[in-house]
């Protein structure tokens, strides 16, 4: 017969669970089961909150814009929901591991564990709870994208050209009516492969390409969008922070997709109108910042 | 375990199946079959739908051309022309489609006389020719379109539609050729499944043919 | 039937081959007949179409594509039973042994063999091998990412490398489970003597054999420079390569195709008496959904790439926006695969861990029907949510709410997956053999892969995340370190019955340690290379990304150290390692029960289930999970 079961056998050398030999020993041993569970549980879910918490602005660069900022504070909400999850998963992983530590080089397998084969409690609970946090991730990000939707009556309309492989900028002429009453001025059409951006001025991005798919990725800003050919796509934010960032290529293209990145930087409005001045003259602007990355 | 019979039609691996055990494993697996088949069916459509609504740059119906070469395209010289790409005429689709659907027919008719212990080979043979006529005439529609494959996505899902067509005629014709091979041998005079299994087969790719035929008509 | 009192089938002797020129095909007629027939249509390609000024190459390539596959596979007998068939010939008893491989011993490894076994034991092969190029090529890309500015390869070739490192883990992965293991150990999981069709399964490996000489041959003629994913309208820039690729691709789709239906109408008419759908064991479960979902994704694939083909060759304007085409379509087109595929990949795996964490814990699976409801729940919601890769491509910005609304809902069946996980594992009595500790490791990798994917789904943050290496370590964590880490488990765990030889543990577990390790320093630092921006597919980078990808590069080289040790260990156990017993792991399930190495028709007696496999722990009755014989015999999991 099978040595499966435990014919009275109280074998000392691992907990034995089987509720015929002993109840009281294995009350005993399910509630200690239990709390060791829920110290590890506790202590992982400290943990991934803190990390959450602390760790995602040590990680995540410095962003220029309300989107950049928003990404930052999803990964940071986005962690610390799903750390008591991840935890939970962890702590009975690494407490059946502690539990198992005599039996893991038998040649022949311990006594069969308790025929658990579902616990009504367990999975409505797992599944109420994981139903809830999905509503609730989805309700950030959906209260998060569509604040994103908000279209600015007068927005700073950029021209982003993908090609293989460099983009280029044009700031045809306008005149954006900033909140406030003031106005931003470009009196004539102006190209530029380094690209500059007023603080605090609604900018929309016409991205297209010329020949293939790229990927728009300016990334300090938070947004991101493909530049394909005949098509535009619009990509919109109000930068907020001044600084540099960069504007990488996220979508590969050919041959030099690794070097279409330039530098960009986020400035204060009269130094963008002067740079803007320059360039009226009818030449292609391009900052002695800008590289064009390593070959 | 069953003996070997002459009514088993096909062995496999060692163990035999009788023929009903096959024909529920066969029809079963040409339903698979055709369910995937149907998916590619529905996604050509869908892209013949999509690339029309997106019409990018107007290249749906219009495909540029040069004063030199109107046949040609593909050039970003701006003053290139657009010219209007002529609309196949819908007589050879819908006499491909048509004679798909009477071969398939035909099978079903000789499904029927097999049942009964009538004459079938004959009748498979009619539907294996008439078959055959509908990938000639497939074929042939590519020599006779007032267009070219270069000229924009309403000529190239036209064409990407015939080819995919005439590919599931030509796996008819192979079907149809084993079948009435067999039934002129008299394999099918007791267990005749294998007759059904074409005619499902042939009846599908009859109406697939249909619906690409309507969506290339009505939307072009 | 036959007992072991009487004669095996396996040991019938073969009447005189005279005549019988298929059974001589084996590989070797098949590259001929692969190369010849190569050659041929090259030839013709070269003097009817070359001349075409736009075309002609491409046209050139594809024939010669074209040709390799068929004559490779009319070279091994792929095309016997249509021909056969057609010329209304039937199988002697004879021939049928003889395709079965009774009579040829090893040889038959080499040929077109319709035991599942045997193909089940090609397809492992083939895993290898696959496995084996993709690293090698892994290691190439990681030794490119040293340092920012290596010309260790040039951008040309690094671009072919990302490219092909991709397809051919792809390709990989899709079958690293279904292959050799729905091949060799489901159809005795529920009893049957074979699979439904056994000439098809062998179809099956020699299709997708042929379907690898393509893909390396793209290296040879510009390389793909588009990545897996080759969007288009890039990859109308790739000329031959991208025939060659779409050649692999269409060839695939075939096999997996005839697989799938294979796998599915096994499992739904030769069930052993008694084994109802609540009896079968997880495994079987997760080959059935694994199988019917790649049924549905599979042929998005073939539209694309024939699409794709007739672009090249005949100057259709699918994705070639001057002329009416979109970039979009192909997009469109390839997720509607490719998210469907990465669950064709994770549930066939998912359900092997199932297996190993109930026999390695004693413990029924927790929650049976809920383990079952999740998966088909994945498969489903799979199919709705395939443009949460295209958040940042512009072509339906309405969409990204109900497409974010999909995507984050899968999360509660993938939830379920470490509900059941946990609750087997949960007051186990834990015996951590070999298949159990990457049981553990998958558990932990798919926990951060799983999360890190949810992140991706919330569109502002994907807003940052898509196209860069934050995107590479989510699908590492879940195909590497969850799909393919699973699958090892299996690997493991089966690994006595498919070879008849215990796996050597000592050295399994130094294998695994230093794999788990140089996982986690791998893929922990792109993640990290991803929170700073870094894109992905790049040749060089940006130096602010140095000292991440620095680390990340040792961390593979720890990986790919503990794969070769791993497989250095399944190599000379499988020649020379120790005899295994019947059922080392005392399972309950229908393999464990019959013998090692397993007969021809895998059982010696007839087969009736009167419980499922999981009654670890309850009373006699219930622990018994089939009766062999017409007496009704027990046979209890214990090794013969």
């Amino acid at each position: 017969m099978s040595s499966n079961h435990n014919h009275g056998i109280h074998h000392a050398t691992y907990e034995s669970i089987d509720e015929e030999v002993a109840p009281g020993l294995h009350k005993q041993l399910h509630r200690q089961y239990v709390r060791g569970t829920i110290y590890v549980w506790f202590l992982l879910t400290v943990g991934g909150v803190l990390a959450g918490i602390y760790l995602t602005p040590i990680f995540m660069p410095h962003m220029n814009s309300p989107e950049g900022r928003a990404a930052v504070e999803t990964v940071r909400v986005f962690t610390v929901a799903a750390a008591p999850v991840a935890a939970l998963v962890c702590a009975v992983a690494i407490y059946s591991l502690i539990n198992s530590r005599h039996r893991s080089h038998l040649d022949t397998p311990p006594v069969d564990g308790p025929p658990l084969r579902g616990n009504a409690l367990a999975s409505g609970a797992w599944l109420v709870v994981s139903t809830l946090l999905v509503v609730f991730l989805l309700t950030w990000g959906l209260a998060e994208w569509s604040s994103q939707q908000v279209v600015h009556a007068d927005a700073l309309q950029v021209n982003v050209t993908g090609q293989q492989w460099l983009w280029t900028y044009s700031y045809p002429a306008q005149t954006v009516i900033l909140p406030g009453g003031k106005t931003l001025s470009i009196p004539k059409a102006v190209d530029a492969t380094t690209l500059n951006l007023p603080i605090d001025v609604p900018v929309q991005f016409n991205v297209t390409s010329e020949d293939v798919t790229h990927g728009f990725y300016p990334t300090q800003l938070g947004i991101q969008g493909d530049a394909n050919p005949g098509v535009n796509d619009v990509l919109r934010t109000t930068p907020d922070r001044l600084g540099k960032f960069v504007v990488r290529c996220s979508q590969i293209c050919g041959l030099y997709h690794a070097y279409m990145y330039t530098q960009a930087a986020v400035v204060p409005d009269s130094t963008f109108t002067a740079w803007i001045a320059q360039g009226s003259a009818g030449q292609v602007l391009t900052s002695a910042k800008t590289t064009r990355g390593a070959r | 375990m069953s003996a070997t019979t002459e009514h088993d039609v096909t062995h496999e691996g060692g163990h035999h199946d009788t023929p009903e055990q096959r024909d529920r494993k066969e029809l079963s697996a040409l339903v698979l079959f055709i369910a995937g088949d149907a998916i590619f069916l529905i996604l050509e459509i869908l892209a013949w739908f999509y690339l029309r609504a997106l019409d990018t740059q107007n290249g749906w119906r219009f495909s540029e051309a040069t004063p030199a070469n109107p046949a040609t395209s593909g050039s970003n010289n701006p003053h290139t022309i657009l010219h209007e790409v002529a609309k196949a005429a819908p007589g050879w689709t819908i006499l491909i489609a048509a004679l798909s659907l009477i071969a398939g027919l035909a099978v079903w008719w000789a499904e029927g006389n097999a049942r009964k212990g009538a004459a079938h080979a004959p009748i498979l043979g009619v539907s294996l020719i008439i078959a055959l006529a509908a990938v000639g005439f497939q074929i042939y529609q590519f020599q006779v379109l007032p267009f070219t494959t270069v000229d924009g996505t309403y000529a190239s899902m036209f064409e990407f539609f015939m080819g995919s067509v005439l590919a599931h005629l030509v796996l008819v014709v192979v079907v149809l050729l084993g079948v009435w091979n067999r039934a002129r041998k008299g394999m099918y005079a007791q267990v005749w499944y294998q007759i059904r299994l074409a005619r499902v087969w042939t009846l599908w790719v009859a109406i697939s043919g249909i619906l690409l035929a309507m969506t290339a008509i009505f939307f072009a | 039937m036959t007992t072991t009192a009487e004669h095996r089938l396996e040991d019938t002797v073969l009447g005189s081959t005279a005549g019988r020129f298929y059974r001589h095909q084996n590989f070797g007629t098949g590259l001929a007949g692969g190369i010849g027939l190569g050659f041929l249509l090259w030839l013709l390609g070269e003097y009817t179409v070359n001349n075409n000024p736009n075309f002609g190459t491409d046209m050139v390539v594809a024939l010669t594509m074209l040709g390799w596959v068929i004559g490779f596979n009319l070279g091994i007998g792929t095309f016997n039973a249509v021909l056969h068939w057609i010329l209304g010939h039937d199988q002697t008893k004879e021939d049928e042994l003889y395709a079965a491989g009774v009579g040829q011993g090893k040889s038959r490894y080499w040929k077109y063999c319709t035991d599942h076994k045997v193909v089940g034991t090609q397809y492992l092969i083939l895993v290898f091998v696959l496995f084996f190029i993709g690293g090698t090529l892994a290691m190439m890309i990681r030794t490119q990412l040293l340092t920012p500015n290596s010309t260790f390869l040039s951008p040309q070739t690094y671009n072919a490398i990302v490219s092909i490192h991709g397809m051919t883990m792809i390709i990989a992965t899709i079958i690293m489970v279904s292959g050799p293991f729905a091949n060799f150990i489901m159809p005795i999981m529920i009893g049957a003597k074979d699979m439904a069709f056994p000439r098809l399964n062998a179809m099956s490996i020699w299709v997708v054999v042929s379907a690898v000489p393509p893909l390396m041959a793209t290296f040879f003629v510009g390389g793909v420079n588009a990545g897996w994913t080759t969007y288009a309208p890039l990859s109308t820039q790739d000329g031959p390569a991208m025939v060659c690729f779409a050649f692999t691709i269409i060839t695939f789709v075939a096999s997996v195709t005839v697989a799938g239906i294979n796998t599915l109408i096994t499992v739904l008419t030769m069930r052993a008496p008694g084994m109802t759908f609540s009896r079968m064991p997880v495994f079987v479960w997760a080959s059935v959904i694994g199988g019917a979902l790649g049924l549905y994704a599979m042929p998005a694939f073939l539209l694309d790439m024939t699409m794709m083909v007739v672009d090249h060759t005949t100057g259709t304007s699918f994705f070639v926006a001057a002329q009416g085409g979109s970039g979009w379509l192909w997009e469109n087109v390839f997720w509607i695969m490719g998210h469907p595929e990465v669950y064709v990949i994770l549930i066939p795996p998912v359900g092997a861990l199932m297996e190993v964490l109930s026999t390695f814990s004693r413990k029924p699976v927790f929650a049976y029907k809920m383990i079952i409801g999740a998966m088909i729940g994945i498969a489903g919601l799979s199919i709705m949510v395939w443009a949460h890769h295209m958040f940042t491509t512009g072509w339906a910005p309405d969409l990204a709410g109900p497409f974010m609304l999909t995507t984050e809902l899968i999360s509660i069946p993938t939830g379920i997956v470490f509900l059941c996980a946990i609750g087997t594992m949960w007051r186990g009595s834990n015996w951590v053999r070999l298949p159990m500790y990457f049981g553990f490791l998958f558990v932990w990798n798919f926990i951060i892969g799983g999360v890190t994917g949810i992140y991706l789904s919330d569109v502002p943050a994907d807003d940052y995340f898509h196209g860069n290496m934050f995107v590479t370590a989510h699908f590492h964590y879940t195909l590497l370190g969850g799909a393919m880490i699973a699958g090892t488990a299996g690997l493991c765990y089966w690994f006595p019955k498919v070879t008849g030889r215990m796996l050597d543990e000592k050295t399994g577990r130094w294998a695994f340690w230093t794999i788990a390790i140089g996982f986690q320093i791998t893929y922990l630092s792109q993640f990290y290379e991803g929170f700073k921006g870094m894109p992905r597919r790049v040749a060089n980078y940006d130096p602010i990304f140095a000292p991440e990808n620095l680390i990340s590069s040792i961390g593979a080289y720890i990986l790919m150290a503990g794969w070769i040790v791993l497989l250095y260990a399944i190599v000379s156990s499988w020649r020379s390692g120790p005899i295994a017993p019947a059922n080392p792991w005392s399972a309950k399930s229908l393999e464990w029960q019959t013998l090692t190495p397993v007969p021809l028709e895998n059982f010696l007696e007839d087969v009736t289930v009167v419980n499922d496999p999981y009654g670890y722990g309850q009373s006699a009755e219930l622990q018994v999970h089939a009766v062999f014989g017409s007496t009704g015999a027990a046979h209890h999991g214990e090794g013969h």
